[in-house]
Formats: C-alpha cells, structure tokens, sequence
C-alpha cells in the first residue's frame, strides 16, 4: 500500500528528535515505505510532459482549424500524415525503448490522441465533411480510447472522461442513437476505470479519478433527469450521492480514510445541501408537481437498477461498519426518508417539519460523535449543518427585521461559543491522552 | 477478494502480456493509418473522378473548435414522385437518387433506386422519407458545411446580405462517384464564392 511518504518523511524526523521512535526503526519505516517507490514516476516531469503534449496538439489544431486556402489537398493530406505518423512514431519508440516510463508514456499517449483529432479535423475540413461536432467528437473519442488502455495515460483518461460527459450531457435523455453511442463511450471508459480501483485504487491520481468520476457523473445525472419533477431529481441527486459515499466507504476502509475523504466529504456536501432545501416550509409544490410523486410510474426500470444495488451496498456496510460508524448512516439514509416523504403525499409544513427534525438529528449526531472522538473537523460539520438549519427556520419564520437581526445575533454568538468550548475540550482531551 | 489481482497484475508484466501490449498497440496504429488513410482516398477519389451535381442552397458562417470556420450549407429537401417504393404511410429509406447532367444550373432529379443503379448518370446514396398517400419521396441532403480559410468566412458573414440575395442562386457543387458525394464548391451567380468575395473586398478597398 502506498502512503502519502512525503508528509511521512517530515513525521518520522519530529518523532525521532521527540525520541517516539528510534532511529533505527525510523530507517526500517522509511525503507518499507519507499522500496516500492524507486521506479515510481517524477510527478513534475510527468505533469509537464503532459501539458507539453497537450499544448503543443491543441497548437497544431489550431493553426490547422485556419484553413489554409494555399495549401493543396495533397499537402494537407500529407499534413494530416506527418502529423499522425510522427505521433505513432514516439508511441512506438516510447513502448519499445522506454517502457516503464510513466512520463514518456503520458507525452507521448496524449500527443498521439491530440494528432489523430488534428489529423482527422484537416481531412473533414479538406473534403467538406458534414456531421456535426458531436458526431466528430464521438469518432474522434472512440478512436483514442484505446490509447488509454494500451499506455494506461491518465491524461488520455481525463480528456476522454470529459468529452463523453459532454457528449452526454449534450443530448440527454433522448433516447437517439447519439446518446446510446455516447453512453457506449462511457462504458468503454469506465472499464479502464474499474481496473484502475482494483489494481491501483491507493494511488493519488486514482483518487483524483475518484472525485473527477462522482463529479462528471453528477453532471450526467442532473441533465438526464432535468426533465422530472424536482423532488424526483432531489431523490435520484440523494441516491446518487450516497452510492459514492458508500463506494468510497466500502473500497477504502477505516485505516485508508485519506483515500476515501474527497468522495466523502463532497457526498455528503451535497446529500446535506439536499436535505437543507427539503427543510424549507411553505409551498412546496415545485418541489413535488401535484403533491406527490408516482414513483412506480415514472421510472421503474431505473428506480430498481440504482436502489436494488444500493440497498445491497448499504446493507454490506451496516454488516461491516456499524459499530464504528453508525453516526454516519444519516447520510446514506437519506435518500430513502426523501423517498417515502415525498411519496406518501404530506402538506408543506409535515414535510418541512421531517427533514428539519432528520437533519438536525444528523447535525447533533456528528457534533456529539465528532465530540466524543476528538474529530474537530467532524463537530464543525454538525456545527454548520446546524446553524444553516436554524438560518433557513429563521427565515421561513414571520418575525420583522429588528427580531430576526437580534436573533441572528444570538445564535452567531453561541455558536461561536460552542465552537470555541469544543475546541478546547478536545484539545485538552487530546493532551491527557499523550 | 474472488479475482487474484496479483496473479492478472503478473500477467501483464510476462512476455506474454507484454506482446498482447505491443500486438494492441501496433493493431491500433494499423486501424488509425487504414481510416485516415481511406477517408482520403474516398473523397479524394471522389473529388478527381467524380461527376458534379449543383443544389441550391441559403447560407451564414458558423464556427467550428476543431475543424475551424466553415459556411452551413442549407440545402432544401427535394421531393420526387415514384412508384418505385412502397410502404404503409410514411417510411424512412435509404436511396439511390440519380441527377441529369450538370449544365450550370440546379441539378435536376432523374430518378430514384431502392438498389445501387447501372447508369452513366451521377448519383448520390441519400436518406429520404416515402409518403405513400401522395406516392413522393422527400430526400434529404447530409451536406452540411463548406469549410473556409478563416478570413474568407468572416468576410462571407460579413457580405452576407450582398452574397445571399433572391437574385442571386446559390448552388452547392457536389461531385458523386459510386453514390459518395463530397462538396466541393460554393457558386453564387456564376462565381466561386471565394472569388466573390475576393471582388467584394476589391471593392471595399
């Protein structure tokens, strides 16, 4: 397993010279820590071979998009070669001369797909080729996918990833064959991906991957189902979120929770943010349509192909984890209280009142478990979802300006104050601990 | 965990692994030559070897991030009447459309194939739509877009109102060989529209 070493390196030196690790065991570590590392690539090098590779294709693309009129079709034939052959060129030298290479690797994959593009946009320009930049786009995507596989590039991986949620996110929903095409593409990527999370899930770019996949994916989601009533949306955004929440969980566990923070956090940024708009009193009928939601007429296909592996991995989880994290469980949850409340048809003020008492439930459970286990960060996130809380209640509340100003005063104060009484409970926890 | 990863890991680090590697990535440099390489023969060939349709068509100036700038050619679907398809209603078909020779203007239908035809005639394999009520076939043209040097389509945006007037017949010149079309010039008048605007920015100056 791999672990952030350079953080680990600046530990082992304080824990030396504050005599809490010898420095014979400190050797031992930084050994076991490392061996593995030795061929591992230069970040800075590979960071600039890959913009290097990208800037210098997306030149070539532009001086090419100019539509030289002078030039012959036989030399922008040989343009679109030169270009493409050089392009194979270094990927062939890179695969036989320079295998293991991780910079050479992403150079030369990202300039090799950013040639094709080129090479393809001159021939379709050359010969007046209709289609529109979708089609283009989808061609040229399917045609470097396999770059991505053969050099294992994560530049290619990001650039596709982002051109297939365009593609997606250009045409949703509608059921033509552009969309299927596009969502093929997205399978074809997310193989690559899958192999990614089994062979290398600890390393950092995976977990960028990680929030690049949830973000992306979000997109997706959102545009694909714009046409539903927005507490459907709601639902679907909850589920949605709780299923990376549960994923990060499940594929990083307790000991490897660096890896999993990112999705995490933004998971349940995004579940709470939900759950605060559903706090909200009054009419709530742009919310709901008519009332409720007809859940089994809508989509019955995709409702039971999300929540029949949800339940599954909420179930493996609550197997797995609840003495530990039980706390947590407010947030994979939620989907399921949106679910019934949005339909068993409840007025404005029921429903406000559900999802004002689920979330401030959640909030003291972080703030108390946040307490209990000295996580600061944690306590501050049941502080703030309180307090947002008690914002949106103040201001559905019918009081005037000069009664809401004093109270906004009141509870900023207490807050603050808890905040600060909090701080230096753990903190003092912390030291009778050491 | 059910997969042994360490052993599929193994497996991609054997000489084994490593030529399905080499073999994939000289597979895929052959489809990437092979389909850059044959669009340019396609359309060079029919470009060279092929026989010109003219359509007539409304323009403006458009952009493209990849291909560049380039003029969208809206050419009007034409109807034809024929017995030769039949169908309940209406039906989407893929056809064979033959056209008169060129002789400087509109080109004109001759008729329509539901096979490739034997003829001396240009045609084009086209997409058109049966209304078997009224027993004619609207067929739709898939050319899009002339692509210009970026000077020359601002300027064509910039003449437009002068370039696209009632008076003046705008005709997509097409060249057709074994049912392939590829645009290949924009006549506006009796004028190249390059040359156009060529003697419009003559003017100007």
């Amino acid at each position: 397993m791999k672990a952030p070493i350079g953080w680990l390196e600046q530990q082992l030196d304080e824990w030396v010279d504050a005599s809490l690790v010898s420095s014979e065991n400190a050797a031992k570590i930084r050994a076991r820590y490392t061996e593995g590392d030795m061929d591992r690539p230069n970040r800075l090098m590979m960071i600039f071979a890959i913009f290097g590779a990208l800037l210098i294709g997306t030149g070539f693309i532009s001086i090419f998009a100019y539509n030289w009129e002078e030039l012959s079709r036989a030399a922008k034939a040989v343009i679109a070669f030169v270009l493409l052959g050089l392009a194979i060129a270094f990927a062939v030298y890179a695969k036989l001369r320079k295998e293991g290479s991780a910079a050479y690797a992403e150079g030369v994959a990202i300039f090799w797909s950013v040639a094709f593009v080129g090479a393809f946009a001159i021939i379709a320009q050359t010969y007046n080729l209709g289609g529109d930049l979708v089609s283009f786009v989808q061609f040229t995507t399917a045609m470097t996918l396999p770059i991505l596989y053969i050099f294992n590039s994560r530049g290619v991986a990001a650039l596709s990833f982002m051109a297939i949620v365009a593609l997606i996110c250009s045409s949703p929903g509608d059921g033509g064959s552009a969309h299927t095409i596009s969502w093929l593409l997205m399978i074809a990527w997310l193989a690559w991906y899958i192999w990614r999370l089994i062979f290398m899930r600890f390393e950092y770019t995976t977990i960028v991957f990680n929030l690049l996949f949830a973000l992306g994916m979000l997109a997706v989601f959102n545009i694909e189902l714009n046409h539903l009533i927005v507490g459907y949306e709601l639902f679907f955004h909850a589920l949605y979120c709780g299923f990376f929440w549960l994923a990060s969980a499940l594929l990083y566990p307790k000991e490897t929770r660096f890896y999993r923070k990112p999705i995490e956090e933004f998971s349940k940024f995004a579940i709470a943010i939900v759950l605060l708009i559903l706090s909200i009193d009054g009419d709530n009928s742009w919310l709901l349509g008519n009332g409720y939601i007809d859940y089994w007429e809508i989509d019955n296909a995709l409702f039971f192909m999300l929540c029949a592996p949800y339940l599954a991995m909420l179930g493996f989880f609550i197997a797995k984890y609840y003495k530990e994290r039980s706390y947590e469980l407010f947030f994979p949850v939620a989907p399921f209280l949106i679910f019934f409340a949005t339909e068993i048809n409840l007025s404005s003020d029921e429903s406000g009142l559900i999802f004002t008492l689920f979330t401030a439930i959640g909030a003291v459970l972080l703030i108390v478990n946040g307490t209990k286990q000295l996580e600061l960060w944690r306590a501050n996130q049941g502080i703030m979802l309180l307090s947002i809380l008690i914002l949106i209640k103040f201001f559905d509340s019918d009081l005037g300006f000069l009664e809401k100003g004093v109270g906004f005063i009141v509870i900023g104060t207490l807050f603050l104050g808890a905040n600060w009484l909090m701080n230096r409970f753990i903190k003092k926890q912390r030291k009778v601990m050491q | 965990m059910i997969v042994d990863t360490n052993q599929i890991r193994d497996f991609f680090k054997s000489q084994l692994g490593k030529k399905i590697a080499l073999i994939a990535l000289f597979a895929l440099i052959a489809v990437h030559l092979l389909v850059t390489f044959g669009q340019i023969a396609r359309y060079e060939s029919v470009l060279r070897f092929g026989k010109t349709i003219a359509l007539s068509t409304r323009s403006y100036d458009p952009f493209d991030a990849f291909r560049g700038r380039y003029i969208t050619l809206n050419i009007a679907s034409d109807e034809f009447a024929t017995t030769r398809i039949s169908c309940d209603r209406r039906c989407d078909q893929t056809l064979f459309v033959t056209y008169r020779d060129f002789d400087g203007k509109k080109s004109v239908i001759d008729n329509v194939y539901l096979e490739k035809p034997n003829t001396e005639l240009a045609y084009l394999k086209l997409r058109g739509v049966y209304d078997s009520y009224n027993k004619t076939v609207s067929i739709d043209y898939p050319y899009d877009r002339l692509y210009m040097q970026e000077d020359a389509a601002i300027a064509v945006d910039r003449y437009s109102s002068r370039i696209f007037t009632r008076a003046n017949d705008a005709l997509v010149i097409v060249k057709a060989l074994n049912g392939v079309g590829v645009v290949s010039d924009l006549i506006v008048g009796d004028q190249s529209i390059s040359d156009l605007i060529n003697s419009f920015e003559g003017e100007d100056d």
